[in-house]
């Protein structure tokens, strides 16, 4: 056990190094100078690049890039003095988690029930109902639901409000928007492992005993059920981060989703970089943890049949 | 295999020989469509898809109007002469909409294109070559996987500039590594089989055993995966446009047209509704069938 989470841990490691140096070299290679505009005398442009300590060989630049990064520094902003990556994380990302938490939260127990639902329900109206929904639902991009949602509970019905600004009332649009697509996603996932885990001998088994139906459908089955689940957890938060560009930009709210779109659309390079590398460390780490919760729940994946 | 319809049909009196009752046998792909073509959703999605994909293909050339020639009825509503009006600068919303919706379908399969088939070359070595390289192979696949694909769209578009060719590219950095763990798999259970070891005792080279043989039968599921890759690409296309780090101006796509829309939307729903509902139609479309086809090649797995 231990060692597997080793393992991966070591793996994380490796991969965030990799993150870092690609982005590194990757923005590095971008034609020009970050600070080259229309009206900027070539001695100012030295001067700028000596500041920031762009005149230095490449080489040296990434080395000095990594020891900032392990002193726990992202970088400062090359288009707004004063500014740095730390700071606009600081200020932002708070938010963003917490959208993103209780979305997800809602979304894994709406989804949960919705899902088992539709595995114990004998109406194949309902069924056949709840799959034409969920498949709707995915087949909305995030933009248009979030669009949508503001058109309706905000401009029209004006019930909610459409901007953010703190407010409970102004968590629910957001929050919708955030959860509807993993509501979809987690309820066909954990349809169709129930459905899989309905089928196994255990599952006879325990009936056979005349263990209780709903023991049965708690303990055995939708136990077993979750464990599909339990791995695709870490890819979808980075989905959810995604889903918060755009969430945060429709609606205005100040997180870290924002402060990305602002950055790449200002082309500020240094916080792109910085901000790059804090999102992929967070989705590792999602990653991460979600593989190792599902070791400690599955003896299979000790045994390495993975 | 037969679909579900086609069970209780009453046979031609002529051919009532009970010795010999059986249907035609026309192959696998043969049954795959009978069962795909019975999946009312499926074939839906099939018959609107094309339908959009022929629309896009020949509709610019029938348009009177190009996609970024400016007229002087600005912010038309939607009417006969402009099916989807017109937007700030009198462009015709139609015809810019059938060019998003050629920018979206490329990206949407070329993509997938592309991956499939890095996935299938890198999978199918790392399966059928197996041991030490194939650890290798699999663990450097892990590292670019791990990082989400928008970063890698994003690193590129700072060097080669917001267009469809960068998107592209920063989709293929990591889109295909689910196919090649996919075909990986597949091969490590199809090269034990009976077929694989015929073919390499009549002398069969490795490349002719891997795409020849374990591939063909591997096809089906990796066409699964395909079809939801599509819908996928043009999300994340879409969505890059509309926050506007995707295709620059002139050129539109959907999620650009719906950018364009967004400041206006409630003065002028239709600029914001019509190229919307275009990506929402193209998606579901492309979801039914995914749903069917994954149906209709594995029938065990009805959902």
């Amino acid at each position: 056990m231990i060692k597997y989470i080793c393992k991966r841990l070591a793996m994380g490691i490796v991969t965030l190094f990799f993150l870092v140096t690609i982005t590194f070299f990757l923005t590095r290679l971008m034609p020009g100078s970050p600070f080259e505009t229309d009206n900027i005398s070539p001695a100012m442009l030295a001067s700028l690049e000596e500041h920031y300590g762009l005149d230095k060989p490449v080489e040296e630049q990434y080395v000095l890039y990594l020891k900032e990064l392990l002193h726990g520094s992202l970088g400062i902003s090359y288009k707004k003095s004063n500014v740095n990556v730390n700071d606009l994380i600081r200020d932002g990302f708070p938010i963003t988690l917490q959208l993103g938490l209780i979305s997800f939260g809602i979304a894994i127990v709406v989804g949960i029930v919705i899902g088992v639902w539709m595995s114990v329900t004998k109406s194949e109206a309902v069924k056949g109902w709840i799959l034409t929904a969920s498949t709707v639902f995915i087949s909305i991009p995030g933009f248009v639901l979030a669009i949508a949602l503001m058109l309706i509970f905000g401009a029209k019905l004006k019930i909610l409000p459409v901007l953010f600004d703190g407010s409970f009332k102004s968590y629910i649009l957001p929050i919708t928007a955030l959860a509807v697509y993993p509501i979809a996603e987690i309820s066909r996932l954990i349809h169709s492992s129930y459905d899989e885990a309905m089928n196994q001998d255990y599952v006879t088994m325990a009936r056979a005993k005349g263990i209780g139906k709903r023991r049965v459908m708690f303990l055995h089955v939708l136990k077993n059920a979750l464990l599909p689940f339990i791995t695709v957890c870490g890819p979808m938060l980075a989905f959810q981060i995604t889903g918060s560009f755009v969430v945060e930009s429709i609606f205005t709210i100040p997180g870290i989703g924002k402060e990305f779109v602002n950055s790449v659309n200002n082309r500020d390079y240094t916080v792109i970089m910085g901000l790059t590398i804090f999102v992929g460390a967070i989705i590792i780490l999602a990653n991460l943890l979600s593989d190792v919760i599902c070791a400690l729940v599955d003896p299979r994946i000790k045994l390495g049949k993975n | 295999m037969l679909a579900k319809a086609d069970y209780f049909k009453p046979i031609d009196p002529a051919l009532q020989n009970a010795e010999f009752i059986a249907v035609p046998s026309g192959g696998f792909w043969r049954d795959v469509w009978d069962r795909f073509k019975v999946n009312k959703r499926a074939f839906v999605g099939l018959v609107v898809l094309t339908v959009i994909v022929l629309t896009a293909m020949i509709g610019p050339f029938v348009s009177p109007y190009a996609y970024d020639g400016m007229g002087t009825e600005i912010n038309a509503g939607m009417s006969l002469k402009h099916i989807f009006g017109t937007d700030a600068l009198g462009r015709d919303l139609f015809t810019r909409s059938l060019y998003g919706v050629r920018i979206s379908l490329m990206v949407g399969f070329l993509t997938t294109f592309i991956n499939m088939f890095l996935g299938v070359i890198y999978g199918g070595i790392a399966g059928y070559v197996g041991g030490r390289t194939d650890m290798l192979m699999m663990r450097i696949v892990d590292v670019i996987y791990a990082v989400p694909s928008l970063l890698y769209i994003i690193l590129l578009m700072l060097i080669f500039g917001a267009n469809v060719g960068s998107i592209m590219l920063g989709m293929c950095v990591s889109g295909w590594i689910g196919t090649s763990r996919m075909m990986r798999t597949q091969v490590i259970a199809l090269k034990e089989r009976e077929f694989a070891l015929a073919a390499y005792t009549e002398g069969a080279s490795a490349p002719r055993i891997l795409f020849r043989h374990i591939f063909t039968n591997a096809l089906g599921p990796l066409l699964v995966e395909a079809t939801m890759a599509i819908p996928q690409a043009i999300f994340q296309e879409a969505f890059l446009s509309f926050i506007g780090m995707g295709i620059s101006a002139p050129q539109a796509s959907l999620g650009t047209l719906a950018q364009d829309a967004r400041m206006y939307m409630t003065v002028y729903p239709n600029q914001m509704f019509c190229p919307v509902s275009v990506i929402c139609i193209i998606i579901f479309a492309l979801n039914f069938i995914s749903e069917g086809l994954s149906e209709a090649l594995d029938p065990t797995k009805r959902h």
